[in-house]
């Protein structure tokens, strides 16, 4: 068991709320909590990032944060791993459109699980997780000169401006998380209204191509995703007039 | 031989200030000084060689004291004239009058010998510690006092003047080392006091002056309590020899109660303290050089040479008392101030303190331990009151709070500063192997013992303090040693060498010199032996793993710092707003995008460990366990 | 100096981090039970301070390396010393130095957070120097010695029979230094606080693997004091000492961290009252 293998016995989380509405974070504190309780696979939650392994991020990113994610991402030590938790992190979940949103997290940082959910569930985090942990067993595994091209890679993405390539070394791809996503995601959208005023509404996307064998891994149970009601029972807005 | 050896080290000093004082030119001065730096350690060392024939005694003429002490009289009323001083020329004369009245009784009737002078273990312990670590501040000050004539006032006196004081300073304390006779005691006495005065207010500025006048009538007060004593001596026991006044100290506690009060002024113990404190504006070589290594070492001195008198006495019990309960206050003291030179003053006055409250144990290991609390604090103290001194002139200010990043704007005094520093805490530095012989020393004694626990509990806050902001700094590649005269320089490196080496020698230098010493001078007296061991079967134990350990230590930090690598330098973690594009790492970014730097002060409570609010609480204690001394004498 | 003690002296420097790490993985075992959670296992403090010497090495300025060497150093040496039975009171300085280069390590970077965390450690050691010190004194009068062989002496009458009132003090000067709530001031083992990690923010990677490990050190030394207030029966000095770490556990979990004057208050009222009361009996007697 080498000395950096002994991430997956420990792995310490710190977590960041970029642009969340709060949702994912207390369903990720949740998990702190004697419910669930990660310390039994020896999770901590550190509060600064020279202590931390996996980043958490929630939420969707936004401009003025972007600079503190990369900041904080860089304060910590390699090896080190991205979890963007939640729809809003994936890709911007709701607020996607907003001028103010970035749109996701693997537009700043490399990421290495994307955790859907809006919000998770604190066992789909916990998976998350254990992913990301399995992940870099793997990438150990492979032996050392493989870990120092990951360690390098990633670096290199993260110096890259802005733009994060995304995906690099990842475990899903986003194509078929936004496959899942689309199933469940709305986005905002604004129309006009009774008398020409804007009104704003929640607007289905257009349903995506089936998904390709999901790894199990990652894969949320699938009630999660029946724990919302389906889209057709969604009632339609109503023709009044909206406060702006 | 001997004789012309101690004629140099007590007359040379005074006839070398003399030459510095009419030195037409500066080159002229300073080679006079230099050549006093090169000859009196030699002759100091010359007589380390020989002490295998101690105890040397000398007898001198009966007149020249009686004189001596006239013209020192003279000299104070002269001086509280200048000052517009009463209570300064009442004093005078009163010391005047003692020489009258002392003229006037029967002497020379020794119950005993009672030569002139005495050479011991003692006396040439502290003239050799006194003469080399004077020589060292001389170095120093050659170089300061000239930055110090360009940047200081106009009003300031001439560096002649200042070298004379300072150089014939050095004689009045050797002289004192030696003094067996009380009057020779009292005119080197009243001659360090006049030095002080003149060197306090060389700046000749309102603050400077004030302070030289407080100095002056604090210790000319003590000075006459020290006649007075002579008299009194005297009269009790009809002789002026200071080895019979210890050796039959238990018929004549009032003297020695006297003498005891004139070694608190001296050494500025509550509530005196208020003179040292004031001292401290003046330039850097004088604090050094009297006000805390030499000078008040001479009212520890006195209280030392005395403590075998009172052996056993309620008078013991209180002596220990008063400087336990200094040591507290003043540590206390520190801890609230942030003016560098005042915490250096509040530590001085604390570890003279420890020292006076060693004398007091009746204990055999507390009186070496005192001996080893004078010597190995004379020298850290003043290293760092010369590092104190350099950083003044450095960063132009004494405030700790502007110290920070001092280690890369003056690594050389930096370094040294924290060596210092560090020599006060940890062991084996002699000052922290002292003050643990004086903590189990004093096990016994429950109300000292407390006062001390708690006073070096506090000692510890106000060095963390010091030593963590002078060494904040962010990375930086290289470092560059600060451009500092020649002079200066050297004698840093010469002390902070002393303070290192000392460390190193701190269990023979026990073993050897100071064990048979105590033997000597307590003797067959029965004491209180609180574990009264060799030094060195203890530290064996623990000094060669710390030197190990500062070794490696030492072999670290050239490693690390030679191998410093930029890439793993990280910012500071705050909360991710770091400034990236301003040049300092300690910004951030607060409103409107705005960098802004984020700055942090020490903690000083000063609603606790104010000056001004401990003061006028401490004081007053301190009075009363002053005025205990006589009180327990009363029958 | 001989032989044996050298080689006591390197088992030592073995032994006392491993039981440390021992201690540690109990003590956070324990606290998800009182929290009515499962917990890590056992050796979850060993793979932590495994991970972290894995991680890559970064500093904010290269002092720091230096000060956490002196910490773990100076604290290591203080244990073994009173462990191999040399003189306490030089133990407890050379333990006050351990301290002060924690201290001077975190006050030598420029963050708000470390140095806030450094100034309170500072006042830490102030609240409780005293207390270890009077316990020192209050041994030797008992033992007429100060060196810590007296402690693990089978004969005479146990030390908690003579100095009830010091193990408590000396209990709460244990819950500062392990940084148990409500003294958690400077730097916490759970989850973050209003300076964030305090002392330790600016550490990572190897080197606060070695403060970590300066940690085990120091839980250690203090169950060792405890277990040495009944020296005369092996068995019941270790339950004491776990009794003692676990009452400290119990009060973590019980109490939210106070303040720093709220500290110095209490430590240097009730803390050296009842020191100076056991102190006093031990005079009178």
């Amino acid at each position: 068991m080498s000395l950096i293998g002994c991430i997956d016995r420990s792995p310490w989380l710190v977590h960041y709320n970029c642009n969340s509405c709060n949702g994912c974070d207390i369903e990720f504190v949740a998990c702190l909590t004697p419910l669930y309780d990660v310390e039994r696979f020896g999770v901590l939650h550190v509060g600064n990032p020279k202590h931390a392994d996996i980043l958490v991020v929630t939420g969707s990113v936004n401009h003025r944060n972007a600079r503190v994610l990369r900041n904080v991402y860089d304060q910590m030590p390699a090896p080190k791993l991205v979890v963007a938790l939640g729809a809003c992190g994936a890709t911007g979940g709701i607020f996607a459109d907003c001028y103010n949103v970035v749109g996701g997290v693997e537009k700043i940082l490399p990421v290495d699980v994307w955790i859907p959910g809006c919000p998770p569930r604190p066992e789909a985090i916990i998976d998350g997780v254990v992913a990301a942990v399995t992940k870099w067993r793997e990438v150990v595994a492979a032996g050392g000169q493989a870990m120092t091209d990951a360690i390098a890679a990633r670096r290199a993405a993260a110096t890259a401006n802005g733009e994060g390539p995304g995906g690099t070394g990842a475990v899903t791809s986003p194509e078929q998380l936004l496959a899942r996503e689309a199933r469940i995601a709305f986005r905002v959208g604004v129309s006009a209204g009774v008398g020409g005023a804007p009104r704003i509404e929640l607007v289905r996307r257009a349903p995506p191509a089936p998904p390709a064998a999901t790894p199990a891994s990652i894969a949320p149970p699938a009630a999660e995703i029946s724990s919302l009601p389906p889209a057709d029972k969604v009632p339609a807005p109503a023709n009044k007039p909206e406060a702006k | 031989m001997l004789g012309m050896l101690l004629a140099i080290l007590v007359l040379g000093p005074i006839q070398a200030g003399l030459f510095a004082w009419i030195a037409p030119t500066a080159p002229i001065r300073r080679g006079v000084v230099f050549a006093s730096v090169l000859v009196f350690p030699l002759a100091a060392l010359a007589l380390w060689g020989v002490r295998g024939t101690l105890p040397w005694t000398f007898e001198l003429p009966d007149w020249i004291p009686t004189v001596l002490e006239l013209v020192m009289a003279a000299v104070v009323i002269g001086l509280g004239r200048w000052v517009s001083s009463w209570a300064v020329m009442a004093m005078g004369v009163i010391q005047a009058g003692c020489v009258g009245v002392a003229k006037m009784m029967p002497h020379n009737v020794h119950m005993g010998a009672a030569p002139t002078i005495i050479c011991d273990d003692l006396s040439l312990v502290m003239i050799v510690v006194v003469t080399l670590v004077a020589c060292a501040i001389y170095l120093f000050a050659v170089g300061y006092m000239d930055r110090h004539e360009h940047h200081g006032p106009s009003t300031q006196a001439s560096q002649g003047q200042f070298f004379f004081f300072m150089v014939g300073f050095l004689g009045a304390m050797n002289g004192l080392f030696l003094a067996n006779d009380m009057r020779w005691l009292s005119i080197f006495w009243e001659a360090t006091t006049i030095c002080s005065f003149m060197l306090i207010g060389h700046d000749r500025t309102a603050e400077s002056n004030a302070s030289a006048f407080r100095a002056l009538i604090i210790n000319v007060f003590g000075g006459t309590a020290m006649m007075i004593g002579g008299v009194v001596t005297l009269a009790m026991l009809k002789t002026e020899g200071l080895n019979q006044l210890v050796a039959h100290g238990r018929e004549a506690l009032v003297p020695l109660a006297l003498l005891v009060l004139a070694g608190c002024t001296k050494s500025a113990q509550m509530p005196f303290q208020s003179w040292l404190l004031g001292a401290m504006v003046a330039p850097t070589p004088v604090s050094a050089l009297l006000h805390s290594s030499t000078m008040v070492k001479a009212g520890v001195y006195l209280i030392v040479r005395v403590a075998p008198g009172f052996v056993d006495t309620k008078l013991a019990a209180v002596v220990a008392l008063c400087g336990a309960f200094t040591f507290v206050g003043t540590s206390a003291l520190a801890v609230g101030q942030s003016n560098g030179k005042k915490v250096l003053a509040y530590s001085t006055i604390a570890n003279l303190g420890l020292i006076i409250a060693c004398a007091g144990m009746n204990s055999k290991l507390a009186f070496a331990a005192a001996i080893m609390l004078i010597v190995f604090h004379a020298i850290a103290k003043a290293l760092l009151f010369i590092c104190m001194g350099a950083i003044e002139q450095g960063i132009h200010s004494r405030d700790i709070e502007d110290m920070e990043g001092l280690l890369f704007k003056m690594p050389f005094t930096t370094t040294l500063a924290v060596i210092g520093m560090v020599s006060m805490l940890v062991p084996p530095f002699g000052v922290l192997i002292a003050k643990w012989m004086t903590i189990e020393a004093a096990a016994l004694q429950p109300v000292v013992l407390l006062l001390l626990v708690l006073g070096s509990a506090l000692t510890v806050v106000f060095w963390a303090k010091w030593i963590g902001r002078i060494n904040t700094a962010s990375y930086h590649p290289k470092y560059v040693p600060e451009g500092m005269p020649r002079s200066m320089s050297v004698a840093l490196l010469i002390l902070a060498w002393g303070t290192v080496i000392s460390a190193i020698a701190c269990a023979p230098t026990f073993n050897r010199i100071i064990i048979p010493m105590t033997d000597k001078i307590w003797g067959a007296m029965h004491v209180n032996e609180v574990a009264w061991k060799s030094l060195g079967d203890i530290t064996a134990a623990v000094a060669w793993p710390l030197l190990i350990l500062f070794a490696l230590v030492i072999a670290g930090v050239w490693f690390t710092f030679g191998s410093a690598d930029h890439r793993m330098v990280r910012r500071p973690f705050m909360c991710g707003e770091n400034c990236e594009t301003g040049n300092l790492s300690f910004q951030f970014r607060s409103i409107a995008d705005k960098c802004e730097t984020a700055m942090l002060r020490g903690y000083y409570v000063p609603a606790t460990f104010g000056e001004a609010s401990l003061t006028s609480m401490a004081n007053p204690i301190a009075l009363l366990l002053l005025l205990s001394l006589f009180g327990v004498l009363l029958p | 100096m001989n032989t044996t003690l050298i080689l006591q002296a390197v088992l030592a420097l073995f032994l006392v981090p491993a039981i440390g790490a021992l201690l540690n993985g109990v003590d956070r075992i324990l606290t998800a039970r009182a929290q009515g959670r499962r917990g890590p296992p056992l050796l979850q403090p060993v793979y932590d301070v495994a991970k972290l010497l894995g991680k890559e090495p970064i500093v904010v300025n290269h002092q720091q390396i230096v000060y956490v060497y002196l910490h773990l150093g100076f604290t290591l040496l203080a244990t073994i010393m009173v462990l191999l039975g040399q003189d306490m009171l030089m133990a407890v300085f050379i333990l006050a130095f351990g301290g002060i280069s924690l201290v001077l390590g975190a006050m030598s970077v420029r963050s708000p957070y470390s140095r806030i965390g450094g100034m309170r450690e500072i006042l830490q050691m102030l609240a409780y120097e005293p207390i270890l010190v009077m316990l020192v004194i209050a041994i030797y009068l008992i033992k007429g010695d100060f060196m810590a062989t007296n402690l693990v002496t089978k004969t005479g009458q146990p030390l908690l029979m003579q100095l009830p009132l010091l193990f408590l003090a000396f209990w709460a000067v244990a819950a500062i230094k392990l940084r148990k709530s409500p003294f958690d001031i400077s730097t916490s083992h759970h989850a973050h606080q209003e300076i964030v990690k305090g002392v330790t923010v600016e550490y990572s990677g190897p080197y606060l693997a070695l403060i970590e490990i300066g940690h085990w050190v120091e839980s250690t030394l203090v169950c060792a004091i405890f277990a040495a207030f009944w020296a005369t029966n092996y068995w019941v000095a270790v339950i004491l000492a776990l009794v003692a770490y676990e009452g400290l556990i119990l009060l973590d979990c019980a109490s939210a961290r106070l303040t720093w004057p709220w500290m110095l208050r209490k430590m240097w009222t009730v803390g050296l009252g009842l020191g100076i009361a056991n102190l006093v009996w031990l005079y009178v007697k």
